[in-house]
């Protein structure tokens, strides 16, 4: 029997071959709070194999009759041996795991397991715990998820404050963004300044970057995985914060003691509030404002069933006779099934909504003139979720998912003295229909294996009675880019356009001793929305678009080889890595000279096509224990695009290509009381394009350049330090709980960063013209932040 | 709707923090120079004006060059030749009428303009588009708004705003121009454009009464007893429209959502395609409706912004 049609036949007669032998599964939680605990290790001592829990704490092994001692491990636990028998009958066994009672309360970088970076089979993937997150020194004091995020290989931005980041070459609109399961268009607030996510509300967060299983699908660069925290199921803990921008509270609790438990989250910025007093009339109209709320329920039915639900509603708020305001809001339920003691089950019904407004008039006080513009995309989705335990040695997983697309990409309204006209993209509707099924294999002691399948199909139609035809024209003044559109009849809701994808992934890891592996993988992900954005860095208003008859679904493909070594006085002290990456990209979407992406019906006349490549190294090197703790991460990249009538058809470097970005992490405990937290940034600045030459025409200079001119210069290098620090206090405000003071400081030595350089004409002499050079933030920020927890 | 836009942006720009511009020094790229040609050729009787200059290196900020000893020439669809003479020597060519009558651009007549210097023959196409008639120009008293400049402590003062209706029919396309005491308001980075009675194509607002942010878009200052309020509205081809927008995005173009520098469009050609030598800049000609009037206080109305 060839090794193939061994592991088929694996797959098709599971039962039967492991008829003899018996599982033990169950769910391993924290012990303080109910939480249940991703990525435990349950270890067989006698048989020297294991599992991990999975994104729910569920596990299940398969073991042959005997007498075994389990070892349960996570890191930052006490690590807990539990002798069993396993007899005739399959064995359910729950498990709390205490904190470790350590001198000082030691900072956890890693992942959950302690070998992991080396034993698992992921690669290119990288956990941060919030715990950690919480210490990086941030902005205004504000912890960031996001912004903690970019300072992981392989991971950067356009420049700061910009929406979104990039990974591995991929654009923003290439990272599935995940909060329990739904997708969030929109992971920021205030532009690119602050997260969307409730650091109080979320347990843990995982980005995957490459070798990505096939039970993900939908972008083509990364997944950025966001699981909400459970809610205290064993005692009601209230957590909050007060900071120079954000104040935010939650509160968590048992329901029925550990059984059912919630926590619901909230924060509001408040510069608004404090700016009234001393702005004039006319400027409070001006006044900004961002507030979210985070909630979920969960119900552990019994052993068998567990249902969540979960929210999110956030939005910014800008003006309020002119009002500007875009968000987020999604809800997911997930349903956790045991069907036996070998099928587990996670079945997620979501919705997502990303929309914004805009309205000339919102307080309605002159509605004969007025303007109003709103865009949305809705996400609907079911998707269930398999897992089959063969053995500690066998995992199968499959599922399939539904999730329909309502894509309203701009409508506006015009009231000029009563006369009224609309204006805008005409709604589309997507229909996105995948299936998987993956295997991951320890064929033997040094190889590993991880494959799978995942098939999608896309359904496009329209809500409008036309649609448009792309074609090749001659140039003209008219159709400067030599295309025009067809308009061609449409029945409305009738499928358009169709496209299908088989997207193979294979991870394999050969393990070389206890302490190192090479792992190599190879993926490939279609993606069939896009993101309308030229402009330097992403902005509110732009439009997420379905893939139709004229724009192809992205397709990345990307192979990756890695080295892992563990090292250090435990062994795993310390972790190291070196990636190599390569990605692919086809029908990558640039833009023509003046593209006019908004409320434009024929945008798609503006569209360039064309193809991607990104490749790196990424060397990563964390220190997990002791009183020091951090990591320091080098990529040396490269992000190109190759598009028809730009940069004469040339490859071009794209605009977030960095070549170098250093980050340095680190984290000191010092006692008790007292923690410091410190990180230094270094980044190659981005490709920019600037004016060739001037001519004056009506009384001021004109810049010109040559069409399709991409990236003539590139910003100056950036480099930041920031440094916290924490003071733990014994009891917070009523003498109860615990608090905290954070200082901190933002871009220490105040850099005048660079964002991007452009050209302008002076604005006293307008004669003359100059080349300026827009910072961000171009001076240090310190910042306060007190926080509370009883 | 850009313009728009790109308001909405930059306020939220000025919200962050502490966001700072310097001005850096930096090294232009080297490229050919190119013909420049600036002209707006109208209805009225009286000169009219081709001006010829060359372009420079983005960077370097010495005087524009002007060019002279060309052959300027502008031919109507009539087969009436007009010729422009540069009687100062500084790149001014003028047309100057036989009587006070004579008129060289009417509404619905097709130019042509043939530029001959250093060897290369350059030629523009274009026509005079309708425009319609200003019917009155109002304003009201009031405090001033945030989209107006204010000089010193002045916080009120009157509002004016024009009042016409775009011809019916689509794709007119104009150019406002206004001034207060004589000198103008605004510069080649915000002249007012619009397509039909709104700001850009596809707005729908054919036909429509100029719409309320583009009559009030003179009131750039406030204005006082006694000030002369003036506004200028050019009728432009299409293409012409397109040239300003491309022009204004480019001029406005910086910040966290600057667009990558596109090329200004222009419709002034070398009449040997194959030729190095390229120009830049518009050869317009346009309708003219202008109206004018002093600021008086009991003339002032209500209710109108």
């Amino acid at each position: 029997m060839s090794k193939l049609s061994k592991i088929l036949f694996l797959l098709l007669f599971p039962i039967g071959i492991f008829a003899q032998k018996v599982t033990v599964n169950g769910y391993v939680k924290d012990a303080k709070n109910g939480e249940t605990l991703i990525g435990a290790s349950v270890f067989v001592k006698e048989l020297k194999t294991g599992v991990s829990t999975n994104n729910y704490g569920f596990y299940s092994i398969t073991l042959p009759q005997g007498n075994y001692n389990l070892i349960f491990t996570s890191v930052g636990y006490e690590r807990i041996v539990k002798p069993i028998t396993v007899t005739g009958t399959n064995l359910t066994f729950n498990l709390e795991m205490k904190e470790e009672g350590t001198e000082l309360s030691e900072v956890v970088v890693t992942s959950k397991r302690e070998d992991e970076n080396v034993k698992s089979l992921e690669m290119s993937v990288n956990k941060v715990e919030m715990k950690t997150i919480k210490k990086i020194p941030a902005l205004l004091g504000e912890v960031d998820l996001v912004r903690a995020i970019q300072l992981l290989p392989g991971v950067s931005t356009v420049g700061e404050g910009a929406t979104g980041f990039n990974v591995r070459g991929g654009g923003v609109d290439q990272n599935l963004v995940l909060l329990d399961d739904a997708p969030v268009y929109n992971s920021s607030h205030l532009l690119g300044f602050f997260s969307v996510f409730n650091p109080d509300a979320v347990k843990d967060v995982k980005l995957v970057k490459g070798g990505i299983p096939a039970q993900y699908g939908g972008r083509a660069s990364s997944i950025l995985d966001v699981r909400m925290k459970e809610g205290n199921a064993k005692k009601l803990e209230i957590n909050g914060g007060i900071g120079l921008i954000f104040s935010r509270i939650s509160v968590e609790a048992p329901i029925i003691k550990d059984k059912a438990s919630f926590i619901v989250a909230a924060r509001r910025s408040y510069a608004d509030v404090l700016a009234r007093p001393f702005l004039k009339e006319s400027q409070r109209d001006n006044l900004f404002n961002f507030y979210d709320l985070t909630a979920k329920v969960n119900y552990n039915i019994n052993q068998k069933n567990t249902v969540f639900l979960s929210g999110y509603f956030g939005r910014d708020v800008f003006g309020q006779k002119f009002s500007f305001n875009w968000g987020n809001s999604t809800l997911s339920t997930r349903w956790n099934h045991v069907f036996n003691d070998k099928l587990f089950m996670n079945t997620t019904v979501f919705y997502s909504n990303y929309d914004y407004l805009l309205d000339s008039d919102a307080q309605n006080k002159n509605p004969k003139d007025a303007f109003k513009w709103s865009s949305n995309i809705v996400n609907t989705s079911i998707k269930p979720d398999f897992t089959y335990y063969f053995s500690p040695n066998n995992t199968l997983t499959f599922g399939g998912q539904v999730l329909t697309y309502s894509f309203k990409p701009g409508k506006a309204t015009v009231t000029s003295s009563g006369d009224k006209s609309d204006l805008g993209q005409p709604d589309k509707n997507g229909v996105e229909y995948s299936a998987y099924v993956g295997n991951e294999l320890k064929v033997s002691e040094k190889l590993s294996l991880q494959y799978g399948l995942r098939y999608s199909k896309y359904d496009y139609s329209s809500k409008d009675d036309v649609y448009y035809e792309r074609k090749s024209v001659p140039v003209s003044t008219e159709n400067p880019n030599g295309i025009d559109l067809d308009v061609v009849k449409n029945t409305k809701d009738a499928t358009i356009k169709s496209y299908q994808n088989f997207e193979p992934r294979l991870s394999v890891k050969l393990q070389l001793g206890e302490q190192s592996s090479i792992k190599s993988s190879y993926n490939r992900m279609s993606q069939y929305i896009h993101l309308m954005s030229n402009t330097a860095a992403a902005t509110p208003l732009d439009v997420w678009t379905s893939s139709t008859n004229n724009i192809k679904p992205q397709i990345a493909d990307q192979i990756t080889l890695g080295y892992f070594k563990n090292f250090g006085k435990t062994g795993n002290e310390f972790e190291a890595s070196i990636e190599l990456y390569y990605k692919e990209l086809q029908n990558q979407i640039d833009y023509a000279d003046n593209a006019n992406l908004f409320l434009n019906a024929t945008f798609e006349k503006d569209l360039l096509f064309g193809k991607g490549r990104a490749y790196g190294a990424e060397f990563f090197l964390k220190k997990n224990k002791g009183k020091l703790t951090g990591w320091a991460s080098y990529t040396l990249g490269r992000t190109e695009r190759k598009v028809e009538g730009l940069a004469q058809g040339q490859w071009y470097l794209s605009r977030y290509d960095r070549t170098h970005t250093l980050n340095l992490v680190a984290q000191y405990e010092l006692n008790k009381k007292w923690s410091f937290g410190a990180n230094f940034s270094y980044v190659t600045g981005v490709p920019y394009t600037l004016p060739e030459q001037k001519i004056v025409y009506s009384g001021g200079y004109l810049p010109i350049i040559p069409q399709g001119t991409r990236g003539n210069i590139r910003v100056p290098d950036y480099h930041r330090l920031d440094i916290s620090a924490t003071k733990k206090n014994k009891h917070a405000l009523f003498g109860k709980g615990e608090s905290e003071w954070v200082f901190g400081v933002y871009n220490l030595y105040n850099r005048r960063n660079p964002f991007s350089v452009y050209a302008q004409t002076n604005s006293e002499n307008s004669l003359k013209t100059e080349a300026v050079q827009l910072s961000i933030i171009g001076s240090a920020i310190p910042s306060i932040t007190y926080n509370f927890k009883f | 709707m850009k313009t728009k836009i790109n308001l909405i942006l930059s306020a939220l720009t000025i919200l962050l923090l502490s966001s700072c511009e310097d001005i850096v020094q930096l090294e232009g790229v080297k490229a050919d120079q190119l013909l420049v040609v600036e002209a707006m050729i109208n209805n009225q009787a009286g000169e009219q004006v081709v001006k010829l200059t060359k372009s420079q290196n983005y960077f370097e900020n010495a005087a524009p060059i002007h060019v002279q000893n060309a052959s300027v020439q502008v031919q109507d669809n009539l087969g009436n030749t007009y010729s422009f003479k540069d009687v100062k020597n500084n790149g001014y060519y003028v047309w100057t009428p036989q009587n006070t009558t004579q008129r060289m651009g009417v509404v619905g007549r097709k130019y042509t303009l043939k530029v001959v210097t250093e060897g290369e023959t350059y030629q523009a196409v274009t026509e005079l588009k309708r425009v319609p008639k200003i019917d009155s120009l109002l304003y009201q008293f009031g405090e001033v708004d945030q989209n107006q400049q204010t000089k010193d402590d002045i916080k009120e003062g009157y509002e004016p705003q024009f009042y016409a209706r775009d011809l019916k029919g689509e794709g007119d396309c104009y150019l406002i121009k206004s001034y207060k005491n004589g000198k103008i308001m605004g510069d080649v980075g915000n002249f007012q454009l619009m397509y039909d009675a709104s700001f850009s194509k596809g707005d729908g607002a054919d036909g429509f009464l100029f719409l309320s942010p583009i009559r009030r878009s003179i009131a750039r200052e406030l204005f006082q007893e006694n000030d002369i309020v003036k506004v200028e509205l050019f009728s432009i081809t299409e293409d012409h429209f397109n040239f300003w927008l491309k022009a204004q995005d480019q001029i406005r173009n910086g910040g966290l959502f600057a667009t990558p520098p596109a090329y200004i469009t222009t419709n002034v050609f070398n009449v040997n395609k194959t030729s190095s030598k390229k120009a830049a800049g518009w050869f317009a000609t346009v309708g003219l409706s202008t109206f004018e009037t002093k600021i008086e206080k009991s003339k002032a109305r209500t209710g109108l912004k």
